[in-house]
């Protein structure tokens, strides 16, 4: 069997094995529940850990309040463009995070650590599943279920492409009733690389925490890359110390969450004080263009207007919105002022008016080509443009 | 050749006359000339209880009855059972499983199937044909679907949901669907049905992977409790059925009576003309080929050729380019949709030569052609009936010919055709069970679910497995706990193991305006793309300005230089632990695992048309390494010190002496720094090496007794590096040895029926592997190895024999390329100490 061993390092051109430090014994759970702060939970099938940390009602994270449970109608329709139907009643919103064994995702990929945040009478609540161990997992799935199942509302920072896929290989496994299936799921990074994609760095949590909400994360904070290698190390160990770094950045991510909730609402929800102040031109254009997306043209309209000089897309989408209402001249306007400084699209907007409202063949001919020129629009559509002018023009002539 | 017949009167039949006269007009000899009679099919009704919209289906697809071998496998997929069917190039082996897999999903709707093919162009090139066949069913849209790295992602969330029949490769399979299998749940708890197609394409190290991923697919199945029947098809082999059980795991029903009609077919062996009579040098049977190709499709045929190498296509398609229209070339690197235009140029006709490597011998539905050319034998005669099975049409009698390079096994063949039209004999080699492949798919397994306490893998116990989880805790990817071994890894496995090679890492080739030329595997990029390289590619040569490995791209300008290059090539072996080793009478012989390290270390730039020496470079390529199994024999001293005795023995270095420094000095003095032949001066300036000079013996030093003798002066000229080698070339000295070993190249392959690519012969004269003497190594060029150095050792003896044979009985006076090389290449004297050698060792 060592032979065999041996043989193998052989293959790999490897030198052998440092032996590796191991815990003496089981785990001695009270010890490990103390290190972290934490209770153990002792279900029919199987242990896990639970730790629970309250925000005071009114606390904050920065610059921007925890918000009260509630979601604003406008985050709940923009999400639930997907159909789900509204279960009727209150809404109940959780937070959630997750930390993980990896990010490659598939069958191979655990969720360690879920962080759980909800608002209830005492204010904001925490509630993190630490799972002790992968021969664990299905009690743990069913307790996270359980906390889940009560919500309507699931916010999360990138989990439509992380965390819920994960939860739900992970829950289809085990054939445990995936409690995010029909839950509206509110994911606030899209919105946040809308609003402040261009301005920072990057759109990651900890980034937009530092710029947008003003709170520096501690030192202690564990890097996202070191999390895996210290769950195993946990695991092998049973040094729970270990994780104490993981759970704290785990509870700073869920109050960021719902800090950022409040702040992305503030832009849009007309709310006193200067929480939703944009930073820039593009956050007051993002938001404009959200809205406008979402229905919301009269608001829409409004903010595009008031950004309009410093931002130049504004310009173009609020002369959209008054073509459409029928008033060409303003439109006519605000692209011509656009096309002078060689915006393609308004040239190609331009083309439309001198084509179909003026029937002036030749001017709107010459508009395409300005747009060419600009190097806009779709390079075909702007060709059959061209070409069906041309020949308009000629059927004129002849 | 089962049901057909052979007619050796090669008089009658228009087809045999029009291939002979192309035979006469390009010079070539026709060895062996057989006329393939057409055959009838033999049919058989369709099998009782066939569902009503089943029997309405085949009725709108034209069919009315089966191939008895048809019936026969649908007979005994419906029995339950496994089944491999090797019956011949276009018989409908494609019906044979479609037919269990759609009455399945008609009569169950959770039913589904998922079909593997070697390639993504064959299985698409398969989806149309299954989905023709569900449209006839009225089954909906969405049944069956391809699935692989071109799938855009957007489309992948519908065909999960929707397919039944999923049509995708291994890889695909490994990395992208096992993986994730939570999200093909409904899937894989209906899969009835496994289809391997082309089970011969999976020798090797790639077969031992595919068995690895079909026990890990039955795994996945197994979990969500399904157990799908296997169904395979196979190209005919020596051991089809010991082939298929060995990678899929099952013992199957083998189905080989082909009973499907066949076109007449003139099959010729072609042998190129002797260029140089002394030397027993014939025309190139690439170039040869190409002529042919271009004779037949003046003729008004359209034209298959076949080359050997990629290099070889390419090199074939700058000769027929300028003078034939319609000349496409196809071939691995070229980009999907590039494919698939030549496959569609081919059926219409457009296409009049299409020159291609051998991913067109695989079962790619393009009907049939006119005439195929196959330029040098393709490594096995499975591969030369898949090729030449592609010849004639319906009504429409096909040419098929081989022209046979220069090589000992194609001059061996020249006397045996019966190989090539006797029963296949190749075996297919691989080893599911090597440890470095287990623990591979061990890891991607335990990936996709925790690993059972007394979990077995394939030949391999429970125990042992436990010992590769004992590895993988130790790496630090797995926990155990309560028996179970779960990943824990923050890697993706699969995505680190690769079916095709080890570390093939693919390089791609970029223009400098960006444009992706193609791809070319990583250890081929070394000599294939490396500096200074001229890249062929459809015929269009590039410069490649640089190769970055790490970054895994090559930067390429089109180029119009009439230049090719060669990279030389140095190889290292070292042992890797302690070998078994033997005396067997005069050899020592060595068994066991090694490291084969190639580096190229330069490259040669020549004239594409004249073969004239351009200039020689220095390289610095990182080398590529291959772990794998070798046999390997050496004389012991005292042959050695006999050999020496008998001046046989022309492997020790040439020792000019210790005044040798100042006898050059003086000769290169006498000769005014200039060359002799070419008058080439060396510019002498500082700091500028020049033109290096070259002083040549003109009657070789071994020729001599004493270096003293050797090096005086009228035997002494000075020649620049190109005309030394020319002059080389008539009296260039090597070792009995080269010699031995250049016989071995075709004689082992031959001997443990295997595929010449997958051996390598390396002469070393002081080899690790050896203990330091001088030898001869035989590694396998599959990592790992698949046992072929341990058949070899075997058969040390008998292979030994064969050698002496071989070289004894070929009418050449000093070595030609059939028995111990030319005698350029092995050099004077190659031969009788080449004999000397085996009769010491024998």
């Amino acid at each position: 069997m060592s032979d065999l061993l041996a043989r193998l390092r052989a293959l790999q051109g490897a030198s052998p094995d440092e032996p590796l430090a191991e815990a003496p014994e089981g785990p001695a759970w009270q010890v490990e529940a103390a290190a972290l702060d934490a209770v153990v939970v002792e279900g029919r099938e199987g242990v896990h850990l639970l730790r629970r940390a309250w925000q005071p009602p009114g606390a904050r994270h920065g610059v921007a309040p925890l918000g009260d449970g509630s979601i604003h109608p406008f985050l709940e329709r923009w999400a639930d463009r997907v159909g789900v139907p509204r279960v009727g009643g209150r809404q109940r919103v959780v937070y959630v995070d997750t930390e993980t064994t990896g990010l490659a995702g598939g069958t191979g990929t655990y969720v360690f650590l879920a962080g759980v945040g909800v608002h209830d009478d005492e204010g904001f609540l925490v509630e993190q599943l630490l799972l002790p161990g992968p021969q664990y997992e299905r009690a743990w799935l069913h307790a996270l279920a359980e906390r889940l199942a009560e919500s309507t509302v699931l916010v999360t920072f990138n989990g439509a492409s992380f965390d819920v896929p994960l939860l739900r290989t992970r829950f289809a496994l085990h054939g445990v009733t995936d409690p995010t299936e029909g839950i509206v799921h509110v994911d606030l990074l899209p919105l946040a690389r809308r609003w402040w994609g261009r301005s920072l760095v990057n759109c990651t949590l900890g980034t937009i925490e530092r710029e947008v909400l003003g709170v520096q994360r501690s030192q202690l904070d564990v890097p996202g890359a070191e999390v895996p290698a210290r769950y195993r190390a946990y695991l092998r160990t049973r040094d729970a110390t270990l994780l104490e770094g993981v759970v704290t950045h785990n509870v700073d991510d869920i109050v960021a969450l719902a800090a950022l909730q409040r702040r992305l609402e503030a832009s849009f929800d007309g709310s006193p004080g200067t929480l939703g102040k944009p930073r820039d031109a593009h956050e007051g254009f993002g938001v404009a263009r959200w809205l406008e997306a979402l229905g919301e043209v009269e608001e829409a309209a409004r903010r595009h207007q008031a950004w309009m000089e410093e931002h130049d897309e504004a310009a173009f989408a609020i002369a959209r919105i008054w073509r459409r209402e029928g008033n060409v001249e303003a439109a006519r306007g605000a692209w011509t002022r656009l096309a002078e400084r060689g915006h393609a699209e308004a040239w190609v907007e331009l083309a439309k008016l001198r084509e179909h409202v003026d029937g002036d063949f030749e001017a709107a001919l010459e508009a395409v080509q300005w747009a060419r020129q600009a190097g806009g629009g779709v390079r075909d559509d702007l060709a059959r443009r061209e070409a069906r002018l041309k020949r308009r023009l000629a059927r004129r002539d002849g | 050749m089962k049901g057909a017949q052979l007619d050796f009167d090669t008089s009658s039949g228009d087809v045999m006359d029009v291939a002979r006269a192309a035979v006469r007009e390009v010079g070539s000899e026709a060895l062996h000339a057989v006329r393939e009679a057409a055959v009838e099919g033999t049919y058989a009704p369709f099998p009782q209880g066939v569902p009503v919209e089943f029997e309405r289906a085949l009725g709108r697809l034209g069919m009315q009855q089966l191939y008895v071998h048809q019936r026969e496998a649908i007979d005994a997929v419906g029995a339950g059972r496994d089944v491999l069917i090797t019956t011949g190039t276009a018989s409908g082996k494609s019906l044979a499983y479609q037919w269990p897999i759609f009455d399945a999903l008609l009569r169950d709707e959770h039913a589904t199937a998922l079909a593997l093919y070697p390639t993504k162009a064959l299985a698409a090139d398969q989806a149309g044909a299954f989905a023709r066949f569900a449209e006839a069913l009225e089954l909906p849209g969405g049944t069956v679907a391809s699935y692989d790295g071109d799938t855009p992602r957007s489309q992948r969330p519908a065909i999960r949901g929707a397919v039944r029949t999923l049509l995708t490769n291994p890889d695909m399979l490994h990395a992208g669907i096992l993986p994730h299998h939570t999200n093909w749940r409904r899937f894989f708890a209906g899969l009835r049905f496994i289809v391997v197609d082309e089970v011969h394409v999976y020798r090797g190290v790639f077969g031992g992977h595919l068995a690895g991923v079909l026990r890990r697919l039955q795994r996945v199945a197994r979990h969500y409790g399904a157990s799908p029947q296997v169904l395979a098809t196979s190209a005919t082999l020596g051991n089809p059925r010991e082939h298929a059980s060995t990678v899929l795991g099952r013992d199957v029903v083998h189905v080989a009576r082909d009973a499907a009609p066949k076109p007449e077919r003139s099959l010729l062996l072609v042998r190129p003309p002797l260029v140089d009579e002394a030397l027993g040098i014939r025309r190139p049977s690439l170039a040869e080929a190409a002529s042919l190709a271009r004779h037949l499709a003046e003729a008004g045929r359209q034209v298959l050729m076949f080359a050997g190498s990629r290099q070889g296509v390419e090199e074939a398609v700058v000769q027929l380019r300028p003078d034939v229209p319609g000349v496409r070339s196809y071939r691995s690197g070229l980009l999907a949709s590039e494919r698939r235009d030549i496959e569609a140029a081919l059926r219409s006709g457009e296409a009049r030569i299409v020159v291609a490597t051998n991913a067109l011998e695989l079962g790619i539905d393009v009907g049939g052609v006119d005439a195929v050319v196959i330029a040098g034998y393709p490594g096995s005669s499975a591969a030369f009936r898949q090729q030449v099975g592609r010849a004639g049409r319906r009504d429409a009698p096909g040419i098929g010919m081989l022209v046979l390079g220069a090589g000992p096994l194609d001059q061996y063949l020249a006397r045996r055709p019966e190989i090539l039209f006797g029963a296949p004999s190749e075996r297919a080699l691989s080893d599911p069970d090597h440890l470095l492949l287990a623990l591979d798919h061990l890891r991607c397994a335990t990936f996709e679910l925790p690993l059972e306490r007394h979990e077995a893998y394939g030949r391999l116990g429970p125990g042992e497995v436990a010992m590769l989880a004992e590895q993988m805790r130790r790496d630090g990817e797995v926990h155990v706990a309560e028996g179970r071994t779960y990943w824990l890894g923050d890697r993706y496995p699969a995505e680190s193991v690769s079916l095709r090679s080890a570390g093939r890492d693919d390089v791609t080739l970029v223009t400098g305006e960006g444009t992706v030329v193609g791809t070319v595997d990583g250890p081929s990029a070394r000599w294939l793309a490396h500096p200074g390289a001229v890249y062929l590619h459809d015929g269009v040569p590039y410069d490649v300005t640089s190769l970055d490995l790490g970054e895994h791209v090559a930067h390429l300008q089109p180029t119009r230089a009439d230049v090719v290059t060669r990279a030389f090539r140095e190889t290292t072996i070292t042992p890797v632990g302690e070998l078994q080793r033997w005396v067997e009478k005069a050899a020592r012989v060595a068994l066991g695992e090694v490291t084969v390290t190639e580096t190229v270390t330069g490259y040669r730039r020549l004239h594409r048309v004249t073969r004239e020496t351009l200039g020689r470079y220095r390289l610095d390529v990182p080398p590529s390494t291959l772990l794998t199994r070798a046999y390997a024999f050496a004389p012991d001293e005292a042959t050695v010190e006999k050999l020496r005795g008998m001046r046989a023995w022309s492997n020790d270095e040439n020792d000019y002496g210790p005044d040798w420094p100042q006898v050059r000095r003086a000769v290169l003095e006498r000769d005014a720094f200039t060359c002799r032949h070419c008058g080439a001066k060396r510019e002498a300036t500082a700091g500028r090496p020049g033109t290096p000079l070259h002083v040549h013996h003109l009657v070789p030093f071994r020729a001599f007794a004493t270096a003293r003798e050797a090096n005086r002066k009228d035997n002494l000229v000075t020649l620049c590096p190109s005309c030394h080698r020319k002059a080389e070339r008539a009296v260039h000295v090597r070792s009995g040895l080269a010699a031995v070993a250049y016989a071995l190249r075709s004689l082992a392959p031959l001997h443990v029926m295997a595929d010449a690519r997958d051996l390598g012969v390396h002469v070393d004269p002081a080899s690790a592997v050896l203990e330091g003497a001088a030898g001869i190594v035989v590694f396998e060029t599959v990592p790992g190895g698949v046992g072929l150095a341990d058949a070899l050792a075997e058969v040390h003896a008998s292979l030994l024999d064969a050698a002496h044979a071989l070289i004894t009985t070929c009418g050449c006076e000093d070595g030609c390329p059939s028995c111990v090389g030319p005698a350029g290449e092995a050099g004077h004297a190659g031969k009788r100490e080449a004999i000397a050698l085996l009769e010491a060792l024998a």
